[in-house]
């Protein structure tokens, strides 16, 4: 089986220095892609050091799209450029655009843009003094009372929508008897749970996540693959990893970056059998990294 | 809510928490303004260097004296007790720095009853009673500063002494050496907290206009002369309690200010 | 094998721990030897007394420790809030790089002796609010009078602890707010602050406790006529009692004891009062030294 290489649409910068000085071109996902978001030539700092160095990358509606590569690649700060938590880093400076469903999200509202693209964080961050299911409302309750057709959302209606987004994290189940227990409570696989329930109250339309599993155990590790597989019906999903196999199961593209640069992008198949880049390779068969 | 109003709530909340500082701190420069503007009235050579009624020498060294016999009493003790709760650690040495948490939240009134009661009554020494009751105000913040310091020095340099072969105690000695520094800006911010308390003072020390004469004596301090001075309506006393007062805030200012810059160091409450 | 050795250090840091003890244990010592003569007149009933009338015998504690209550939770109504919004300014929203400074200045306000900001209060601030506020037609020297000078003095306490603490709180926290489409002020009130609610409830117990036990600043404006009287009228705390009248007091030994024993009660309430209220900020550092 052997797809080839989607060629860029924009080869601005095609050629590249490798850190090991080998030459390699600049490769992105291709046309075919129907993008839900667009990063476009995407440069960002923190104070002196430039971390990502000027790329483009889109993310195709409902599909899962992981990005791996080595700590330090400039992973989490692309996926934070996402949704602008970039920009609350002190120091952290961007330039480039991030377009959601064409739409620029830095000239919008940073809030509201949060508000449509969700993340969840490398550590399981529940609030601890809210109960599980104040947690899991803790995002809709910001936008008060008040709907935009001018209803008022009842308690019960919360509680409703509590009870939904718990569900669709698979979480209903194991807390429904203790829904008035501290978020901190949970197990540390059941309050990533609660974090993406907490995410999804919101109604995004993109979910970032920002490894999502690192700091659980591989049952729950399961749980939450099993769920983005879920989530994906309605969602698009981007997943940073430090992990090659679940890259490997969950996504259906895959992007590499290495030092800045996007090494290669493409249908997580091709990327996992047979990549285009040296330097791919010799990442994901584990010979650096 | 819609965004907007949640908008500018964020902007107005934020502009008031730059209030709320401005607000805390005008009365910081309004204090020191009119201590300057109406300390400067009769500051002078007269004020620094005559007794009572025109001056209030006595009264500058009476406050380095009292402080000087504070540090004998405060420091070994605390330096000591601090020493024990840093390195010889246990449910008693956590007991003693938690009482010495709680202990330096005694109202300075109540060290001064203590010390009369203890030294005024018995003895009649006022000016060591002074000291005294600065002692009891001191020694929790030697004793916690001793520790911090102690704990804050690395245990590589305690194990590189050991591995030598060197005993406890002189290991314990090269770490003091090492944090002594730190132990010092405690010591220096806290005499400067206890230089300014007068209420200690009412009950001990007073008030005195002759020259120092022993600590079994009244002993004059810059802090009293204030109260002194200022408490009843005459002009040229007035003004010569706001001198005083002058002269005790730059010192007091001095030492925090110098320390804080000198060690980037936090207030300690 | 070698026999212990006896540790020579261990035995002097060990003694000058006991000195230390012998310290605390004395301020309880004196404190109840000089309150017997009243204790033993009067008994409980020095703490029911509503009537303090020294030059006829009659000590009751109430007017004392109303003033006390009234003057302390005047303090920490107006404290509060303005600590809170100094702490979340110099935690989250002043530059970083003069947040030094800024913290500095704050911190020097509890740096200023209480004798000094006594007689501004009595000299600068009592002739202002006389003339900018209606309700003070019967004088500058008030309860409110105090509670508002207390309130200067325990601000930098409060927001110093409060800082320490919202700083301590993990960034996750704030993030997480703001990833679910929060305005800054919403992410620092909705999980922030709970998060660090308990450091902060430490600062404003200690603020109490300061305030409960502040004497000179107090005794220069409160007027210290002990009753149980309007805010707006003079009163006198315990504290203020004590530091006012012991000049008079000292020749005659009820008197002299009434006032030590009020100073009991005083320790007995601030040592209540800063156990709790440290308990609950070392459970702050902990968290912080934890992540």
């Amino acid at each position: 089986m052997s797809i080839k290489v989607y060629t860029q649409e924009e080869n601005v910068n095609a050629e590249l220095h490798s850190p090991e000085g080998v030459m390699v071109t600049e490769v992105s996902a291709g046309d075919d892609i129907e993008a839900k978001m667009h990063v476009k030539n995407l440069k960002a700092w923190f104070r002196q050091k430039q971390v990502l160095n000027g790329f483009d990358f889109k993310v195709a509606t409902n599909k899962i799209t992981a990005i791996i590569g080595p700590s330090g690649c400039g992973k989490s700060t692309l996926i934070r450029c996402m949704n602008r938590m970039h920009e609350l880093t002190p120091g952290a400076r961007m330039e480039g655009g991030v377009f959601l469903d064409g739409i620029d999200i830095y000239k919008e509202d940073s809030v509201e843009m949060r508000s449509r693209i969700g993340m969840v964080f490398q550590t399981p961050n529940p609030f601890p003094t809210m109960s599980v299911v104040d947690n899991a409302i803790s995002g809709i309750k910001l936008r008060g009372r008040g709907k935009s057709d001018g209803k008022k959302i009842g308690k019960d209606e919360l509680m409703g929508i509590g009870e939904e987004v718990l569900n669709m994290a698979g979480l209903w189940d194991e807390v429904k008897d203790d829904i008035n227990k501290s978020g901190a409570a949970l197990s540390g696989g059941q309050q990533q749970r609660l974090c993406i329930a907490r995410a999804l109250a919101v109604e995004p339309e993109v979910l970032l996540m920002d490894e999502p599993c690192s700091a659980l155990d591989p049952a729950s590790t399961l749980k939450i693959e099993e769920l983005m597989q879920e989530l994906k019906k309605d969602y698009t999903i981007v997943v940073v990893t430090h992990n090659m196999q679940q890259a490997a199961r969950v996504s259906d593209y895959t992007a590499f970056l290495y030092m800045g640069e996007l090494i290669e992008y493409q249908k997580t198949s091709v990327i996992f059998e047979n990549p285009e880049k040296e330097l791919t390779e010799r990442y994901i068969t584990g010979r650096f990294g | 809510m819609n965004l907007r109003t949640r908008r500018a709530k964020d902007k107005v909340m934020k502009s008031l928490t730059l209030v709320a500082f401005l607000v805390a701190i005008v009365p910081l420069f309004y204090v020191i303004g009119t201590v300057i503007s109406k300390g400067l009235v009769a500051l002078n050579w007269q004020a620094l260097g005559e007794l009572p009624p025109l001056g209030f020498r006595n009264a500058i060294i009476g406050t380095f004296i009292i402080l000087a016999v504070t540090w004998l009493i405060a420091l070994p003790v605390g330096i000591m007790s601090g020493v024990y709760i840093a390195e010889y650690r246990g449910i008693f040495a956590r007991a003693m720095s938690f009482l010495a948490d709680v202990m330096s939240g005694v109202p300075s009134i109540i060290a001064g009853i203590v010390s009369y009661v203890v030294v005024v009554a018995t003895t009649r020494a006022f000016g060591l009673a002074g000291s005294v009751a600065l002692s009891i105000l001191m020694l929790p913040v030697v004793i916690r500063s001793t520790e911090e310091a102690l704990k804050s020095v690395p245990n590589s340099l305690r194990e590189a002494s050991t591995a030598l072969g060197a005993p406890k105690w002189r290991t314990t000695a090269i770490a003091l050496n090492t944090a002594k520094g730190s132990i010092a800006t405690g010591v220096l911010l806290s005499s400067a907290r206890v230089m300014g308390e007068t209420a200690p003072l009412i009950m001990t020390a007073g008030y005195s206009q002759w020259e120092f004469m022993g600590m079994d004596c009244r002993v004059n301090s810059l802090a009293y002369v204030v109260y002194e001075f200022l408490r009843y309506p005459d002009k040229e006393r007035i003004a010569l309690g706001w001198s005083a007062a002058l002269i005790l805030i730059i010192i007091i200012l001095a030492i925090n200010i110098g320390v804080r810059i000198l060690t980037r160091r936090k207030y300690e409450y | 094998m070698r026999s212990r050795r006896i540790d020579p250090l261990r035995t002097i840091s060990l003694a000058f721990v006991f000195v230390s003890l012998i310290f605390m244990a004395t301020i309880i010592w004196a404190l109840v030897d000089g309150s017997l003569p009243t204790l033993k007149e009067y008994g409980i009933s020095f703490f029911a007394g509503d009537k303090w009338r020294p030059s006829r015998g009659i000590f009751g504690a109430l007017p004392a420790i109303y003033g006390t209550l009234t003057t302390s939770a005047i303090a920490i109504a107006i404290a509060v809030p303005i600590s809170l919004g100094i702490a979340i300014f110099l935690a989250h929203l002043s530059p970083p790089k003069i947040g030094a400074i800024l913290s500095l200045f704050v911190e020097l306000i509890a740096a200023i002796p209480s004798i000094i900001i006594g007689f501004w209060g009595m000299f600068v601030l009592i002739p202002l609010l006389v003339s900018f506020c209606p309700f003070l037609e019967k004088g500058g020297y008030t309860i409110l009078t105090a509670g508002i000078v207390l309130a200067i003095m325990i601000i930098p306490i409060i927001a110093a602890i409060s800082r320490d603490s919202i700083k301590a709180v993990p960034k996750s926290q704030k993030e997480g707010m703001l990833a679910l489409g929060a305005t800054d002020w919403e992410a620092i009130t909705r999980s922030v602050l709970p998060y660090a609610r308990s450091g902060i409830f430490g600062g404003v117990i200690l603020g109490f406790g300061r305030a409960i036990g502040e004497t000179m600043a107090i005794t220069l404006v409160i007027g210290n006529t002990p009753g149980i009287v309007p805010l707006n009228e003079p009163g006198a705390t315990m504290a203020s009692l004590i530091a006012g009248n012991w000049g008079e007091a000292v020749s005659t030994p009820l008197y002299k004891s009434a006032l030590m024993e009020l100073g009991l009660a005083l320790f007995l309430i601030t040592l209540f009062v800063n156990v709790v209220a440290r308990l609950l900020i070392r459970r702050m550092e902990k968290g912080a030294a934890r992540g």
